[in-house]
């Protein structure tokens, strides 16, 4: 170990395993049609529960194509421009605008655009059930919203929980009804019980990253976030997860770091620079990393929050004596994660700004960079309070900005230029 | 008391019945950073000049402040604005996206239930069933008083101008409405009949967010064209339609006839999310005012309209209606648009002749 390590570090051996279920999805979705299969799209639903309990049904979830496209730089920028030349503007959400470039220019990162039989979206942030409009227009396929009431849990009512249950029990039958498929209520209890088994151990395995020094780096978690976000009704998930959880345990207990230079712990709060990731390993030229935050340690995660704005991992459904016999139980099931989960309580603002002082706390953050991600209205939404919360809670703070997914007019040289300065202004030095 | 609004599915006649006065908070157009360390730069210049206002100190005069569930941007202008500036209370009521699903009316019917119990805790004073009624009846009345003002610009030389009638229509957005209907029904009287005004060269519509820009709409008309209808947030989907005929209280409850009627308002593009229904009534608005041209004037970074655009855009453009995008900027003059507005109406000119 050279001298400025403290730590001893390992490659993160499930980390093959994530990857294979990340391609084993895009096979199921690539080989869909010649089985007989149906593609029932969704934008960042992050649950593909319902689609996927549809006999002959294979979800798509657009969220990991459009990171795809986003990571390739020469791909995103046309995807932007083809879009602008449609008349559209180029300032609005930066995903959706790859996502729906390349719907027009009949690309995706594997050959021609997959075009989908039926979307079913999940509407929490305003470009969502927008991008799904057009694109259901342009693919003239039929096109069902599932309006997720956007609360805080301690307002949340028994009126809140019917209005997204009833529209779940609404979309299976318009599922029935658009594609002649029988949708199976036995496929939709176990793909939920799958999803919380897999949200407990998301949750638990963020809680790991906790510890000193810390186990998993942010980009690293990130892409171990995938399968929660993509396929958390499949059982193969719950195994990985399974997996991935005595890993990170194992690598807590022995002091294992996913830095072994780890002096400094920071937040990076905002979607990561796709085409330009770099900026999320820079910080470890100081020994400094980047562990989580609010986005990437609750979106798929069993947190609920507590009163002092600090999370709590959920008793499982079974500790919850909560019922799973009845299509009508899974769906309730469905509707409490997002009724409660962080990431989409937080579309309500009331609470963002103190949670992300919590999670810096609570993961012993030394600093936060806010990425002021002008591609992303939804998740930049309250970053300023937050930076006065933390200035008043002694936690220093940066911003830089960019656009998460459009490279166009991204400043490398300021943004780490920027990064330079604010690790130095907190008396760390480049290493050795 | 004096209750603020930001978003106009705030159900007004609730804080009404309640005794309050109603007032919308609006930005005033000048160039400020105040709100910079609140609000990023990236957001619509609306909520941030609206935060703006707050922060100066012209709002000092609100006991509360409430705001719906509609976009980011102004939900960001509600959350600084609590968090930093004093208010005896404040409510966030979420009011479904989705207004087309057949579900969203028993949602809202909650919502607002529960926006009704926490105003009944703070002023310590129930809204009874007839104060409901009362209020609905109150607002319905200006309502119709306003369509009947609108209806007036159909005519082919409109007696009104579409700058004095967005003043008309923004002070009920800030005064008491039974005061401004009795004084919206003298000028009624007053107003000369259908077709003794002037005749404009060019009839336009004029679309898009928040556009409370008089000064602009005297500079459209200072070059011989005259607004004749709007649909935009602080114009007509503001009154166009009645708790009366939403007509959704079949159980007499006055709570299920507001929710009809906020559900059934010309929507605005993020809750349109499914059918085109607003592009219908567009569509509808610019045959019965014989619209010839349209201008978007557009927040910059307003993402719900953004997307709503080319569509729109297309379809009236299919119809014969040449269209022109003015994107603001609060901090820039409507004046700058001079240029562009002069070719556009010249195109329109020669084009009607
Ligand atoms: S959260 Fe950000 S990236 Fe996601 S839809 Fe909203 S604006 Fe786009
Ligand atoms: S102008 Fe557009 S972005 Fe701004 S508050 Fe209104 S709807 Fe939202």
């Amino acid at each position: 170990m050279s001298t400025l390590a403290r730590y001893e570090t390992r490659p993160l051996e499930c980390y093959r395993k994530g990857k294979e279920l990340r391609e084993g999805y895009y096979q199921r979705l690539y080989q869909a049609r010649e089985q007989g299969k149906v593609i029932c799209a969704g934008i960042a639903n992050r649950s593909s529960v319902l689609p996927a309990s549809l006999e002959g049904c294979e979800p798509m979830e657009c969220s990991s194509h459009l990171l795809t496209i986003g990571s390739n730089r020469e791909m995103a920028t046309a995807c932007v421009e083809a879009l602008e030349a449609r008349g559209y503007q180029g300032d609005f959400c930066a995903g959706m605008r790859v996502f729906l470039g390349a719907m027009f220019l009949n690309r995706s990162p594997w050959g021609e655009f997959l075009k989908p039989d039926l979307v079913l979206q999940v509407q929490y942030c305003e470009p969502l059930a927008k991008t799904a409009q057009v694109l259901s227009e342009e693919m003239s396929v039929p096109y069902f919203c599932l309006d997720l009431p956007v609360i805080v849990k301690e307002n949340r009512q028994d009126f809140h929980t019917r209005y997204f249950v009833d529209q779940m029990l609404e979309a299976i039958e318009w599922m029935e009804r658009v594609t002649g498929r029988r949708f199976s209520d036995e496929a939709l209890i176990e793909g939920v019980k799958n999803e919380w088994r897999c949200l407990e151990l998301w949750a638990r395995i963020c809680e790991l990253n906790k510890a000193i020094p810390a186990p998993l780096d942010q980009r690293t978690l990130f892409s171990l976030s995938a399968p929660v976000n993509m396929m958390r009704h499949r059982a193969e998930a719950v195994t990985f997860y399974k997996e991935v959880y005595d890993e990170i345990q194992w690598r807590v207990q022995n002091g294992i770091a996913a830095v072994a230079t780890e002096r400094f712990r920071l937040l990076h709060e905002g979607l990561q620079v796709l085409y330009f990731n770099q900026v999320m390993r820079y910080p470890q030229k100081y020994g400094a990393v980047f562990i989580g935050s609010h986005f990437d340690l609750a979106l798929g995660s069993a947190f609920e929050r507590r009163e002092d704005g600090s999370w709590s991992v959920m008793a499982s459904l079974e500790e919850r004596g909560v019922a799973m016999r009845t299509r009508e139980d899974a769906l309730k099931a469905v509707a409490d994660f997002f009724l409660i989960n962080p990431t989409f309580n937080g579309f309500a603002l009331s609470w963002r700004a103190e949670e992300v002082v919590k999670v810096a706390q609570d993961w012993h953050a030394q600093g936060v960079v806010f990425h002021m991600d002008r591609g992303c209205q939804g998740l930049t939404a309250g970053a300023a309070e937050a930076r006065l919360l933390l200035q008043k809670a002694g936690i220093p703070s940066m911003v830089y900005e960019a656009s998460y997914a459009d490279p166009r007019g991204f400043a490398e040289v300021q943004v780490l230029d920027r990064l330079d300065a604010f690790l130095e202004s907190v008396g760390l030095k480049p290493l050795g | 008391k004096v209750v603020g609004y930001l978003c106009k599915y705030v159900p007004e006649e609730i804080i009404y019945a309640n005794g309050a006065l109603t007032v919308r908070v609006l930005g005033s157009r000048e160039p400020q950073d105040v709100s910079e360390t609140h609000i990023f730069g990236m957001y619509c210049p609306f909520c941030r000049d609206c935060l703006a206002q707050g922060l100066q100190g012209k709002y000092n005069y609100l006991d509360g402040l409430v705001n719906a569930l509609s976009c980011i941007h102004i939900r960001q202008t509600y959350d600084s604005w609590w968090r930093n500036l004093p208010l005896a209370y404040h409510y966030y009521m979420f009011m479904p996206a989705h207004v087309q699903s057949r579900h969203a009316q028993a949602c809202l019917v909650g919502d607002m239930g529960e926006f009704r119990r926490s105003l009944e805790e703070w002023t310590g004073k129930p809204i009874t069933e007839e104060g409901l009624w009362r209020a609905i009846q109150v607002y319905d009345t200006n309502r119709s008083l306003l369509r009947q003002l609108y209806e007036l610009r159909k005519a082919p030389h409109p007696p009104i101008s579409g700058a004095e009638v967005m003043e008309i229509v923004i002070a009920s957005q800030l005064m008491d409405k039974g005061e401004h209907s009795r004084l919206l029904a003298e000028l009624l009287q007053q107003l000369p009949q259908a077709g003794e005004g002037v005749r404009p060269a060019v009839r336009l519509m004029v679309l898009g967010s928040e556009n409370d820009d008089t000064e602009f709409l005297r500079l459209v008309e200072s070059l011989d064209a005259t607004v004749v209808i709007d649909d935009h947030c602080c114009g007509s989907r503001y009154f166009w339609n009645t708790v009366a005929a939403a007509d959704g209280s079949a159980n007499g409850s006055p709570v299920e006839a507001l929710a009809a009627r906020y559900l059934s308002r010309p929507p605005c593009p993020q809750k349109d999310l499914v059918e085109r229904r607003r592009f219908q009534h567009i569509l509808q608005l610019a045959q019965d005012y014989q619209v010839q041209g349209v201008m978007f004037t557009h927040q910059k970074f307003c993402d719900p309209h953004e997307f709503d655009f080319p569509s729109l855009k297309a379809l009236l453009e299919e119809q014969g209606i040449p269209t022109l995008m003015l994107e603001f900027d609060a901090t820039l003059p409507g004046g700058q648009f001079r240029t562009r507005l002069e070719a556009f109406l010249e195109m329109l000119v020669l084009e009607i002749v």
